[in-house]
């Protein structure tokens, strides 16, 4: 998949009915939820405007933060590594596994490892690398990209993971998998077994706190406390955006997220971990390390962009999104989908690859509105559509369109002229529906839109020319 | 120059912002001990954690145990580290396993750092017995909270971990472990515990209203 391709992705996105299905339950459930989190606060609007500020102030001094993050850090016996693109990354994640002497590798679900492409990369080096979040595992048996930030498998329905873990699990069965509890306790044995036997455990980072050197991890599966518990490596892999100073700020994010991703006051697991195994304790990895992967986000320090990095990854943008619950993830054919894929793939992948992405939106502003720390995507998409005009890139046939569209707005009596032309034409063409006219069909155009919804038909006749008759008619009175 | 170098001094180009002094975040309402526990008790209850009060600590061993048999679970637990008032070993109600977890999962019953009432949320520590990892790989996970340990919510944890040193984990739990991932009704028990419960040691307990009354 590739985001060159959206047209076509998005179109065949729409004839899959699993799909559908799952979208529309998104569609139906994600908002009321969300909502009802959210007023369960005392002061929701101050809470993200604190956010906002804080996430801002953050990543304007970035560099110290991580600092002092590191100097946590290295005290507690860890070590940081710092990678300025996705290839360093994998390269540092590699050598570390390969210095501890690793064959199997367990991973709790990280959008900057999908981002970086760690798991091709390992696998190549000859790991055995296991994704232990059930939605991420069930996607990685089938060779498959995530279809949603929080929700990999959201795409698929309870017979594809059956049918999937018939083809992998070879254990005897008496019948066919059905039930949903069965697919559950055959996942958990599997990854148990993974669990127990791994030598590496790698995680994301939801947040990193300056003050404490905390890396904090949020899941609701348990999957992240099991990876940096049991094996003897731990590696948390995250983005140089994701620091924010204090135990306050972090509990500021924490209200917010999974209020906003999944309309409940936290997940079930938000853990913090400050460094390897101590003398005395009865359990840990003995030794730890952090990679603090760039991969293009410190380009976008001083540009319009920006805002971008105040980002939690929480998916209410998704959720909340037409083009997302009508086309899902897979169709943008990037990493980070969804409108916040839309305004960021451009950033990490330039806007050559990516032209079609902040298309595919309504800028119905919805994103903007839900947004717990208040990023203006559509400002951004804007962005994007006029660099992707200026760099002559998308050679549909928009451009003539628009230079048309400037030639008449710029001319008004030829405005006023073709306007009032189509507006006849476009009344000839309609047909009677009950006391008013409706457009059905304008032959060979449009006829996408035609095949499921219709126009009120114009007057026949243009405001301007209404205007002028009413005022004719107020002079003769 | 190194990786770390670059990467520094291209942050350095950011225009640092100031944070206007909003008001902090704001706090929940606050009511008394009674509220403050029926808060909880909704709050894990929401959670698919389940709850119960005795009011002194002689009083856990038989709240473990009619648990457990209320769930048709065996009656042996595996204890973590639970508060010194707390004597399991000699409870005759219940089968003292032994500090291992079976295969199969079983019961842990710990104690805690602390709870928070607003989130229905209880804070595990790591420290020198196998807490953090068991906590995850049990079947049951029971914890007890002493009524000092119930905090009214998250902002009020921060100023007790800076009371001392921090610990190398801590674990905020919330509830049993759950996927979404198979579709909706969320699944309990995707890795972790299928069942938490919480006992709450509260000597006021019987001036409370009753907790599971909300
Ligand atoms: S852009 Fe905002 S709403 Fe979208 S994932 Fe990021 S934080 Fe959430």
């Amino acid at each position: 998949m590739d985001s060159r391709d959206f047209p076509a992705q998005a179109a065949a996105a729409l004839e899959q009915p699993t799909l559908q299905r799952s979208l529309a339950a998104m569609r139906t459930a994600m908002p009321g939820l969300r909502a009802t989190a959210l007023a369960g606060l005392p002061d929701y609007p101050a809470l993200r405007a604190r956010a906002r500020d804080m996430r801002d102030a953050s990543i304007g001094s970035l560099g110290e933060l991580l600092r002092a993050y590191e100097a946590r850090v290295i005290a507690a016996g860890g070590t940081v590594h710092w990678a300025r693109n996705a290839e360093e990354a994998c390269r540092i994640v590699g050598e570390l596994c390969d210095a501890a002497g690793a064959r199997r590798v367990i991973k709790s679900k990280s959008m900057v490892t999908e981002e970086i492409g760690l798991n091709d990369s390992l696998q190549r080096r000859g790991l055995q690398v296991t994704e232990t979040d059930l939605g991420e595992y069930i996607i990685q048996l089938r060779g498959e990209r995530p279809s949603h930030i929080l929700a990999p498998a959201l795409h698929l329905g309870l017979a594809d993971v059956a049918a999937t873990f018939e083809q992998h699990h070879r254990r005897p069965r008496a019948e066919p998998l059905r039930e949903a509890e069965d697919m559950l306790a055959e996942a958990r044995a599997e990854l148990r077994a993974a669990f127990l036997g791994a030598d590496v455990g790698i995680t994301g980072a939801n947040f990193l706190v300056a003050e404490t050197g905390a890396a904090v991890i949020v899941t609701n599966e348990g999957n992240a406390d099991l990876s940096m518990t049991l094996p003897a490596t731990h590696i948390v892999v995250t983005g140089i955006e994701k620091v924010v100073p204090t135990l306050e700020d972090l509990g500021v994010l924490l209200r917010l997220l999974a209020r906003s991703a999944i309309g409940e006051p936290l997940s079930a697991y938000t853990t913090l971990v400050h460094g390897p195994r101590r003398p005395g304790d009865a359990a840990g990895p003995r030794a730890f390390h952090v990679v603090l992967v760039d991969n293009g986000r410190s380009s976008l320090l001083g540009t319009t962009q920006q805002p971008l990095l105040r980002c939690i990854r929480c998916s209410a943008c998704l959720n909340h999104c037409p083009v997302y619950t009508s086309v899902g993830g897979h169709a943008y054919g990037s990493v980070y989908s969804g409108p916040i894929g839309a305004a960021l793939t451009p950033a990490l992948t330039g806007i050559a690859a990516a032209a079609h992405l902040p298309n595919a939106s309504t800028l119905c502003g919805r994103c903007e509105d839900v947004c717990p720390v208040a990023i203006p995507i559509p400002d951004i998409l804007r962005h994007w559509r006029s660099q992707a005009l200026a760099a002559r890139i998308g050679t549909g046939p928009e451009r003539p369109g628009l230079r048309a569209w400037r030639y008449l707005a710029a001319h008004p009596w030829l405005y006023g002229r073709v306007l009032a032309l189509a507006a006849r034409v476009l009344r000839l063409l309609s047909v009677p529906a009950g006391a008013r006219r409706r457009l059905r069909g304008l032959g060979s155009l449009g006829r996408g839109w035609f095949a499921w919804r219709d126009l009120p038909a114009p007057d026949g006749e243009t405001f301007q020319e209404r205007w002028r008759r009413r005022r004719l008619r107020q002079r003769g009175a | 120059m190194s990786a770390r170098d670059a990467i520094l001094a291209q942050l350095s180009r950011a225009t640092p912002a100031t944070l206007r002094p909003a008001a902090v975040a704001p706090a929940p309402v606050n009511g008394g001990s009674a509220v403050k526990i029926r808060r909880f008790a909704a709050g894990l209850q929401a959670a698919s954690a389940t709850f119960a009060v005795v009011s002194g600590p002689a009083a856990v061993p038989g709240a473990i145990a009619a648990y457990l048999a209320a769930n048709s679970l065996p009656l042996r637990i595996c204890p973590g580290e639970v508060p010194a008032a707390v004597d399991l070993r000699n409870a005759a109600q219940l089968e003292y396993g032994a500090d291992r977890l079976p295969d199969d999962g079983g019961t842990l019953v710990t104690g805690c750092l602390a709870a928070l009432a607003e989130e229905g949320v209880v804070v595990l520590a790591s420290g020198t017995r196998q807490v953090a990892a068991d906590a995850f790989l049990a079947a049951t996970h029971i914890v007890i909270v002493e009524s000092g340990q119930l905090l009214d919510g998250m902002d009020d944890l921060w100023p007790v971990l800076r009371q001392g040193p921090l610990p190398r984990s801590l674990h905020l739990i919330r509830g049993p472990s759950r996927t979404a991932d198979l579709g909706v009704p969320s699944r309990l028990g995707a890795h972790g515990p299928l069942r938490v419960h919480v006992i709450l040691v509260e000597p006021a307990y019987v001036e409370c209203a009753d907790p599971g009354d909300t």
